[in-house]
């Protein structure tokens, strides 16, 4: 057997040089360890569970009360949300502060530069010197909006609250206005 | 310094050629011939002569590849030197490689034909041209580097296990070729 062995080390010996050469340029992909695989995976299956309460109405699982600028509490299914803040076509009526009608002085706006547009709503950036920065996904909020094209600029005024996701999310959306071009 | 001008020092008979090529793989060559006999001594020896034969056959030799020609004089070299000593001691290193590839030999009762080693050589080359490029390179590592599985294992980010049951199917397919092909080593 180890005669044998030696002529195909013999043969190996022989392959030709591309072969060769492209085995020693060619470099690995490494592979995550086994706990880093399971570490990322537990890591993802946390943020997700956060997303998925930050995500949930007020009165499902948070007690309510007043709710800091960033507080997505009142926030609906994304990129979804009815007029009346449904998730899941269960209503979620909430007696001081309903979705889509925002208490006075809570009211924020920015401008923002479209990146998609459908009739649930949009993804924007927001243009630079905004208070808001980075990518939203804004729920139409049951308004009617205008005819917006990719590039368009946006005036969106909201109820304040953004949901902390990525792309990070209003569903509160009061008003959607076209910018004309400078 | 590039491959053709270390190979234009060759042919200009200029000394500094073996110099140059010290340089550039002096390291690559004491692995192949360390991984094959797995001792320093022996193996500074085998580099050595890999230098002289170079400085012999070219010209008029020309290789394409002056690592891949520089790594087979090597395996030449390095497995003569097993098999003249290997009766008074033996090499680990040479040892596991001839006993893993001694799987890849197939059974006798499938076996039609023998055949020399550059027509075995061709219808490995064949095989591993089949074979995804992650696959192949790490065959040549292994089996023409002689790269240990410990360090394979470490560039793939594998345990060594994970790394020798790939390396049983590797070569399990290469029986099944040689098989296939009705090929007796």
């Amino acid at each position: 057997m180890k005669e044998k062995a030696e002529r195909l080390f013999d043969a190996i010996t022989l392959l030709k040089e591309d072969l060769v050469e492209e085995a020693q340029n060619y470099r690995f992909r490494k592979r995550p360890a086994v706990w880093r695989r399971v570490g990322s995976l537990a890591a993802c299956l946390v943020l997700l569970a956060s997303l998925s309460l930050l995500a949930l109405p007020r009165g499902c699982g948070s007690s309510g009360g007043n709710s800091s600028p960033m507080d997505s509490a009142d926030s609906c299914a994304p990129g979804e949300a009815p007029a009346d803040g449904a998730v899941s076509g269960e209503p979620a009526p909430e007696p001081d502060a309903p979705a889509g009608a925002p208490e006075e002085g809570e009211q924020a706006q920015f401008d923002a530069v479209v990146i998609e547009a459908c009739e649930t709503g949009l993804q924007v950036e927001a243009l630079e010197g905004q208070r808001e920065r980075g990518l939203f996904t804004v729920s139409a909020n049951g308004l009617e909006l205008p005819e917006l094209a990719a590039g368009d600029r946006v005036r969106i005024t909201y109820d304040g609250k953004i949901a902390e996701s990525y792309p990070a999310q209003i569903f509160g959306t009061a008003a959607i206005e076209r910018l004309e071009e400078e | 310094m590039e491959d053709r001008q270390i190979i234009d020092l060759y042919w200009q008979r200029d000394e500094t050629a073996i110099a140059e090529t010290d340089t550039k793989y002096g390291g690559f060559c004491r692995r192949i011939s360390t991984n094959i006999l797995h001792n320093p001594w022996d193996s500074e020896e085998c580099v050595s002569d890999a230098y002289s034969r170079c400085w012999d056959t070219m010209p008029p030799q020309r290789p394409g590849s002056l690592r891949a020609y520089l790594g087979t004089i090597l395996r030449n070299l390095s497995i003569s030197r097993y098999r003249s000593e290997h009766a008074q001691k033996r090499f680990s290193g040479a040892e596991t490689l001839l006993s893993e590839l001694g799987d890849c030999v197939p059974a006798p009762e499938n076996v039609q034909r023998t055949v020399e080693a550059g027509e075995l050589a061709e219808l490995i080359d064949r095989w591993l041209r089949g074979l995804e490029r992650e696959e192949r390179a790490l065959f040549i590592r292994r089996y023409w580097n002689g790269d240990s599985v410990k360090l394979l294992a470490g560039e793939l980010g594998l345990r060594p296990n994970a790394l020798t049951k790939r390396l049983l199917r590797l070569r399990e397919s290469l029986r099944r070729e040689l098989e296939r092909e009705g090929i007796c080593v």
